[in-house]
Formats: structure tokens, sequence, C-alpha cells
């Protein structure tokens, strides 16, 4: 690697942690979703193509629920099939990023991944419980301090 | 509206310093020092000041890292057991003194109050320089954004990026990186801070009258487009849904302290410097209930449209600002469907509003202890505080435009600015607010600024207010400081995880983590001590 592109690396690890990979991946289209906002426990296919735009057969693939968090954990998912698809059940809804592994032409080891939103199946309860509650401590309490403060005597 | 500040107070006082704020004493100065014209407009300023860009990108991106949801419980637990009391001591320092944060803590804690003073306003300095730096990035981005940031990807030759390497916006910041232009816009950003603090708190109060609720209005903008992308309410639930998992994490409850400390502006010595411009009669419980709130509510709101764009689009937060304002959120905005072009403008300007009343903020905080001290004249400590941080805020961005070609190493701006943010937030803040806390409440007595606090407040405070002060803020300040230095010396010194990185011809780069340390700390220790013991405040006795 040119010197140069070493240095460049340095800001590119500190500061795009891995969505310029992720994006390229996506945009070269090597995981292919049956859905582009798979649902929370609703069976989705995926099919997992090369480079070229071919089936990868016997690509293992995995995800990673919350990547980038302290709460991300990565499960895998299975070996795709003939036609390089396999069914996958979203076992968390939110930010998932899908990675496939597979042996290329050269036996050198091919990896791709890309990034999907998973929706939500129904509204969830504790997420609404504190978004009200700290909604209600920062937006409302905000707005009836600024109520009394424009009540108030000013400085003249 | 007083020209002056009259330190008048009908209280009985206990002995030591504090006697002398009290006395009714006229204090020096204050007839050029200014005052707010009114309420609302101090509480638009001091909220500009707490609302920065961190509010913005920075507080939903954590809160994503640390379990989503259950990451608001210990931060509003912090906001109210340390943000909102530290906010009330800061107001009450600067408003019993009518001085900025190292006069008011000389007047009332002595030199060494003085000199703990002064290491914020050092501290502050170098916080200052970098993020006005961040701050003509965004300029940049700003003006990119009415065309040419949203244009098919480019290369970027400068940093070894090919054509459709990257995102529109990632490569525009690159290239932009690369040229001369970000010196321009460091100039443009201190120009604009110049003129807004050129007359202090009567230049600085309209400015902020017309950009904080422009920035309120603006986000409700992103709100709407957010939240009408399709699937982008799920984005709101993402957010808040919580894993309770992460809550016996000590880092979870270090993340939230920090956030606390750091957004609300707290440990530098501004609020106290725009609370002595507070007429003495002034409820400051109140002000400093309200302004952490309108700080709090606005990091909540900008999670909604964070979140939401982020979700709609698949884009993972990362919990960095720089990440979030320059790659990840103008990576979403890119791929909106239409208003690509309007959203870019409403988003950067919001960012430029934003940043502009926290770095005036930041500016005055460091103008308005010299001339509480020194007596220098406003226009001459605004010319030379802009000619040195001007310098100092090309340092943060002149390695990227002094050899586009990145024949040296160009990544020098980037690794030093990161290098001196995680000193200076990660420590240098909380050194601060651990200092103020213990002289306040073991030297001086937390019962005088409640009784201060308390004489024109229509909210009491009791007892746990000096409890917090005198134990429990230090002690949850430590913890966090603890449990920093702890993962420093186990996972190694910040940066230097980086070294391998560097070519052979610029090896020596790779001892610039420890330097930059030394340089950071040596700086306000001996900068720090030279202002504590030169010269004497106008009223000293």
């Amino acid at each position: 690697m040119p010197t140069r592109n070493k240095t460049v690396l340095l800001c590119v690890t500190m500061f795009l942690a891995g969505t310029v990979v992720a994006g390229n991946a996506q945009a070269e289209g090597n995981i292919i979703l049956e859905k582009t906002f798979p649902t929370h426990q609703e069976e989705v296919r995926i099919q997992v193509m090369d480079d070229r735009g071919l089936p990868v057969t016997g690509a293992n693939v995995s995800v990673t629920y919350r990547p980038g968090s302290s709460v991300s954990e990565t499960n895998p998912i299975g070996r795709s099939a003939a036609g390089g698809t396999l069914q996958w059940t979203p076992t968390a809804a939110g930010i998932a990023t899908i990675t496939a592994t597979w042996l290329g032409l050269g036996q050198d080891e091919v990896s791709r991944s890309t990034t999907v939103s998973v929706r939500f199946r129904t509204a969830p309860i504790d997420g609404i419980f504190i978004m009200i509650v700290a909604g209600l401590v920062l937006i409302v309490g905000s707005v009836i301090r600024v109520y009394k403060l424009l009540r108030a005597p000013d400085f003249n | 509206m007083a020209l002056y500040i009259v330190a008048t107070h009908g209280q009985a006082l206990p002995k030591f310093s504090l006697h002398r704020a009290f006395k009714g004493k006229r204090l020096p100065q204050t007839e050029q020092r200014g005052q707010w014209k009114s309420r609302a407009g101090f509480i638009l300023a001091a909220s500009g000041s707490a609302i920065g860009l961190g509010n913005i990108v920075f507080f939903s991106a954590n809160a994503y890292k640390f379990g989503g949801g259950a990451f608001y419980l210990p931060y509003l637990f912090a906001l109210f057991a340390i943000g909102i009391p530290v906010m009330m001591l800061e107001f009450g320092l600067g408003n019993i003194t009518a001085r900025a944060f190292p006069g008011s803590l000389h007047r009332l804690a002595g030199k060494r109050g003085e000199f703990a003073g002064w290491w914020a306003v050092v501290n502050g300095c170098f916080l200052t320089m970098y993020y006005i730096t961040i701050l003509s990035w965004v300029l940049g981005m700003l003006v990119g954004s009415v065309g040419e940031l949203w244009k098919p990807s480019t290369a970027v030759p400068a940093f070894g990026f090919e054509e459709g390497d990257l995102s529109n916006p990632v490569a525009y910041f690159f290239h932009m990186l690369s040229t001369w232009k970000p010196l321009l816009f460091v100039a443009i950003i201190w120009l604009l801070n110049v003129l807004i603090v050129r007359k202090g708190v009567e230049s600085i109060e309209p400015v902020t009258k017309v950009f904080v609720p422009l920035m309120w209005i603006f986000m409700v903008v992103l709100i709407v487009r957010g939240l009408t992308l399709p699937n982008g309410g799920q984005g709101v639930f993402l957010l808040f849904t919580p894993n309770f998992s992460v809550m016996k994490d000590p880092a979870v409850w270090q993340g939230a302290f920090s956030q606390i400390f750091f957004t609300l502006s707290l440990g530098i010595g501004t609020m106290t410097a725009y609370a002595s411009y507070l007429p003495k009669k002034s409820d400051l419980t109140q002000n400093s209930i309200i302004t952490s709130l309108l700080n709090c509510g606005f990091e909540y709101i900008a999670g909604l449209a964070i979140f939401s764009i982020l979700f709609a689009f698949a884009i993972v937060p990362q919990a960095s600002t720089l990440s979030m304002t320059f790659f990840i959120v103008p990576q979403g905005i890119g791929a909106m469907p239409a208003g690509v072009t309007v959203f870019g403008i409403v988003f950067f300007a919001l960012l430029l509003m934003a940043g502009l009343t926290s770095s005036v903020s930041l500016v005055e905080t460091v103008i308005s202890p010299l001339r509480d001290k020194f007596g220098w004249s406003r226009k001459r400590i605004v010319t030379v505080a802009a000619i040195v941080g001007f310098a100092g805020s090309a340092c943060f961005a002149l390695p990227h435009v002094i050899n586009p070609g990145l024949e040296d190493d160009g990544t020098l701006g980037l690794t030093l600015l990161d290098l001196i943010d995680h000193w200076v937030f990660s420590y240098g803040l909380l050194i601060v607010g651990l200092s103020e806390c213990l002289l306040i409440g073991w030297l001086v007595g937390p019962e005088k600024i409640r009784n201060h606090l308390n004489s024109n407040s229509s909210l009491k405070l009791g007892y746990w207010f000096d409890f917090l002060l005198k134990y429990a803020i230090p002690a949850m300040i430590l913890f966090v400081l603890g449990y920093s230095l702890w993962n420093e010396f186990t996972g190694g010194l910040y940066g230097m995880g980086f070294s391998e990185n560097y070519s052979e011809e610029y090896r020596f780069m790779r001892f610039s983590p420890p330097v930059i340390l030394t340089v950071w700390f040596v700086s306000c220790v001996f900068f720090a001590l030279i202002l504590t013991w030169k010269g004497e405040y106008a009223d000293a006795e």
C-alpha cells in the first residue's frame, strides 16, 4: 500500500469507521433482500451475489444487530443454497448489518456486507413509554418554564 | 437599563471572602461590562451557548451506542443530579460577583480558586480554536450544499480515493480538506465571532434572539421531513426502544454523566461569564432549569429528526460529532427522494447557527475574565483573541491546506484535533467541574451559594443542594475521571493505536499522543499560573 494511502487509512479508520465499506457493498448489490424493509420476526429471502452478479452458493451469512453500539450482537443466519438464496427471520428490530463470506476464485476469502433497517412489527411499548416520559420532562418541562418566564416581570 | 451592577445584598454574611462579594462595593469595570436587556435574551443566549453541534448530531448517536431508550434513564438522572445543580452553581458564581469564572472564584476562594478558573479559560481556549475549525468546515459544507456537495461522487486523489469510493458528501468533505478553502472559512468564522462579541452582551443578545428561535424552526423542518420519509417514524422506535442489559455497564453511566457535563457547557466558565451580566436580583434557579431543559429538549427533538433519516436509509450511526456531521447525516440527506439541496442547506445552516451561538460564548468566556482582571478595552482584547485564535484554528486546519498533494502526512490536522479534543473534553471540563465543586463545597461553603440563589428565586433550594455539591457530584465526577483514566492505562494512551499507520519517514509522529497530552497539560498549568499571579483585580483588598 502506498505511503499516502497508509496515512489516509488513519483518518478513514477514525471517522468513517466502516461506513464507506458497507455503503460500497450495498451499492454493488452483493446481498439482495426480498424486501427493502424486512419486518421483525417475519421471514425474508436473502440472495448473495458475487461482484460479477452471479449467485454464490455456500456463502456463510451472518447478521449483526445494532452495529456500532455497546449492545451489538452477531448471529449466524446460515449458508446460501443453490441460487445464492437463504431465509432469514430477524430476531430484533432496528438497524442490522448482514455479512456474507465465501471463498472466491483464487481461494481467497471474500466478504461483503450490507446494512438494512428492520421494521418493528408493533409499536414497542417500552420505547413509547420512555419517549413519552423523556418528552414530558424535557419538552413539556421547557414549555411550562418558558411560559412562566414570559409571565414573570422582566429586568426593568 | 442599569449600566453597572452594584453588588448589594441585605443578608448578614459570614466570614471569608464571600463577604467582599456582598458588602455593597461597586465592582470595577461594570460600567463597561454591560447587562442583558431582558431575561428572555439571557435565556436564549445561555441556551444558544449550550446547544451546539453535539446536541444536533452527537446525543442521539450516543444514545444508540448505549442501549437506546435505556440511555435516557442515566441521562435524566445525570441532568437533575449533576447538570442543573452545577448550572445553578455556575450562574450563582457569576451573579454573586459580577465577574467571569476566574474572577468569581478568586473573590470566593482566593488564588487557588482563581487558578482553577484560569485553567478552565486556557482549556476553553483550546476548545474555542478547534471548535471554530470544525465550524469552518460546516461553513464549507453549507457553501457546497448549494450544489456541488450533492453531485455524483468524484475522486479525491489527495486522499487516495477513486471515483465512487465514497458517497458524495464524504468525497466533497475530503476534497475540501485538500484545498486552501478551510483557511478562508476559518477567517470568516472568526470574523463573524468578532462582529458578534465586539460590544459584549449588547451585540450578542440580538444575534441569539434571532438565531436560537431559527434553530428550533429549522429543526422542526428536519423532523417533519424525517418523519414523512418512508419508515422514518420507525427510526423513533429505534432511538427509544431500550436495551436494559446495558445498565450494569459502567461505561453507560460514564457516557451519561459526561454527556450532561458537555452538553450544558459546564466546566468552561461560559455560564458564569454570561450570568455575570445579569442584574443582581435574578431568578437564577429558574434560569438554570429553563436553560438546561431547553438544551436537553433540543437534543431530544434532534434525535427524532436524525434517527428518522438514518432508519429510512439504513445508515449506521456513529457516536462521533465529526462523523455524524460530515459523513453520516449528509449521506441520509443525499439519499432523500426530493429536496436534497433545500434540506442540506437547512441542516448545515442549523449547524452553523448552533455552532456560532456556542462559539461566541466561548470567545466571550476568554474575553470577559481578561477584562475583569487587567481592565483592557474590549476592542483590544477582542482583536488579540481573534488573531491568536485564528492562528490556533488554522493550525487545526492548516496541514490539510498547505499541502494538497499530501506528500507529507496530510492527516495531521484531523489527528491533532482528535487528540486535543480527547483531553480537553474528556478530562479538562471534568477537572474544572470537580475543582469548582470542591472549592465551593469544602472551602467556601455551599450554603452561601444556596442562600444567594434562594434570595431571588421562586423555587427554593434545600439542603440537598449542599449535599450534591459537597459529596455526590464530586463522587460522580471522580468516578467518570477514574473510569476514563483506568481505560487509558489498561487500553493504552489515546491515539497510540494509530501509530502503526505512520510511514517510516514520519515515524516520529507516533509520539504525537503523549506530546499533545503534555502540551495541553503544561499549557493549562503554565498559563493558569501566569494569569493567576500576574496583576491584581482593581478592587482587590
